[in-house]
């Protein structure tokens, strides 16, 4: 990780350098994403310092210094580390001029937050999955002494143990399943809510539609045959609408590997967009 | 109108019942028996399909997770919450945390210790026999599964230190745990901290760090916090640690 790298996303205003907002994460996947795509919702400058997972520099000294807790994303403004994935996007909304992604009245507002803790936790489920078709092969012709260094330098318990098993033991058949399982039941969870209105809380897109597309956005290709638009047509109109969002769609571009995906899981979705990489 | 759904008098549970009391709301309890499975009854699953307890409701919405709903008390009645996004943030990050670190490890481990090894096994087996009831899954569960059953309430001991640690290092000098002002963080973390003292040994109590007990002590003398004391006594909940849902 380069700390000097600075990458504006958007034309600096007349903020201060300690205003700008620093977004230290990695592509905008999953929760990695969530501060970018609310920043670039409110047009708003920032600098993106990337932090790559696949260098596994989350357990970098450099980015230690900023996040203690090792793990993106970590976003500093006005000399404050704010790390909690969900609850640094309500931050963000509420001190960034532009349009505001949280609904005024409290019963929607309470249903916003329920709604992004339950996406954040079933997309714990996605990320291990994930690891396990995705990261587990790509590390399996590690040297295992190098293996071992990387799994000690995460800074929690619960990091490490994942590191382990993702990387060296393995995950077990029921953890697969459950996982599995559980993204199954919560993208019909969020067919059912999606009956009948076109964001997931109230009238209006939200940060419940930020923090479930970051996490969702790629579930057609990890379960093909099981979210189609036969077994769930309001969540996949969802996820077209998400799709043809500009600001979304910029978004995903500022990625280098991952998330530039979604270009082609969006035309394979009969998708077009031409705004996106406009904004 | 509020309607407080529970069946303990377990950290959540007290911290909703505190916060109601210290906000003057207008509520009602309604009691379950967790031991005998009745929050995966259909009535309560009609109001909460994941069988969750407490559940605070206002008029038609049902609040299920309890940090959140404090987090709505606090802007509803736009008392014990913050105005400034900075403090608000630390408030919702910490009531998250505590959450994790204290309420349930505290209800694993007591509950434990409480129970017999056959009464465990009991609850377990009829437990198992509920359809559809969430299982835990994702990186929850391989954290989960990389400790052995018999050593999870040990590590939950160990968790509820960490706990009282991250209450010791936010509190520093402070009077309150965020901002200048009692707030919903001091409700939620002395509720997490006022049972957990008994599961612990002596050096490592919430009550043996001075600055902490200094706090407990303020926070206990608030007439809510009476009030809310009193309130579950006269309902007999009394119930510390209910017995755990996966």
């Amino acid at each position: 990780m380069d700390l000097n790298e600075i990458r504006p996303a958007g034309a600096l205003r007349s903020a201060g350098l300690d205003d700008l907002v620093q977004v230290y994460t990695y592509d905008p996947n999953s929760r990695a994403g969530y501060p970018l795509f609310v920043l670039m919702e409110k047009e708003a400058p920032f600098n993106y310092i990337y932090v790559d997972l696949f260098a596994f520099e989350e357990g970098d000294p450099a980015f230690l210094s900023v996040n203690p807790e090792g793990a993106v994303p970590a976003v500093v403004h006005k000399g404050q580390l704010f790390n909690d994935s969900v609850f640094m996007c309500e931050y963000l909304n509420t001190v960034i001029p532009g349009p505001s992604l949280v609904p005024e009245a409290d019963n929607l507002l309470y249903l916003m937050r329920e709604r992004c803790r339950q996406s954040d936790d079933a997309a714990q489920s996605v990320s291990m999955y994930a690891w396990n078709r995705i990261i587990r092969p790509t590390l399996k012709d590690l040297p295992r002494n190098e293996l071992e260094q990387l799994i000690a330098r995460n800074p929690t318990e619960e990091r490490r143990v994942a590191f382990r098993r993702a990387a060296i033991d393995g995950f077990t058949t029921e953890q697969v399943d459950n996982a599995r399982n559980k993204i199954l039941t919560y993208v019909h969870e969020l067919n059912a809510a999606l009956t009948g209105r076109e964001w997931l809380v109230g009238d209006a897109f939200s940060l419940a539609d930020i923090i479930t597309f970051a996490n969702f956005y790629a579930v057609t290709e990890n379960l093909v045959d099981e979210v189609t638009d036969t077994t769930v047509p309001n969540f996949m109109s969802w996820l077209r609408r998400c799709f043809q969002r500009p600001t979304l769609m910029a978004t995903m571009g500022l990625g280098r590997t991952l998330s530039l995906r979604a270009f082609d899981i969006a035309k394979k979705l009969d998708v077009t967009n031409e705004g996106a990489g406009n904004v | 109108m509020f309607e407080l759904t529970l069946g303990s008098c377990d950290a959540a549970s007290f911290g909703l019942v505190f916060a109601l009391e210290e906000l003057r709301a207008n509520y009602t309890l309604r009691v379950l028996d967790l031991p005998a499975l009745e929050q995966w009854g259909p009535t309560h699953r009609k109001q909460s399909p994941s069988g969750a307890v407490p559940l605070l409701r206002h008029n038609e919405l049902p609040l299920a997770e309890s940090d959140l709903a404090l987090d709505y008390l606090a802007q509803h009645y736009k008392q014990l919450g913050f105005s400034d996004p900075a403090a608000h943030y630390r408030c919702q990050k910490l009531l998250f945390q505590l959450r994790d670190s204290l309420g349930e490890n505290a209800n694993l481990a007591g509950w434990a210790i409480t129970q017999s090894r056959a009464e465990q096994t009991d609850y377990r087996q009829r437990l198992n026999t509920i359809e559809g009831r969430p299982r835990l899954s994702g990186w929850t569960a391989v954290w989960r599964d990389a400790v052995p059953m018999e050593e999870r309430p040990t590590a939950a001991l160990a968790k509820l230190v960490e706990g009282i640690m991250l209450i010791s290092q936010t509190l520093g000098d402070k009077q309150w745990l965020v901002g200048e002002h009692f707030s919903i963080a001091d409700v939620a973390a002395y509720a997490g901290l006022r049972d957990i003292g008994t599961l612990l040994p002596s050096g490592q109590r919430p009550e043996d760090n001075p600055r902490i007990a200094t706090w407990m002590t303020q926070v206990a003398a608030r007439q809510a916090c009476t009030a809310a004391h009193r309130k579950l006594i006269k309902q007999q909940i009394n119930m510390r640690f209910p017995p755990p849902q996966d």
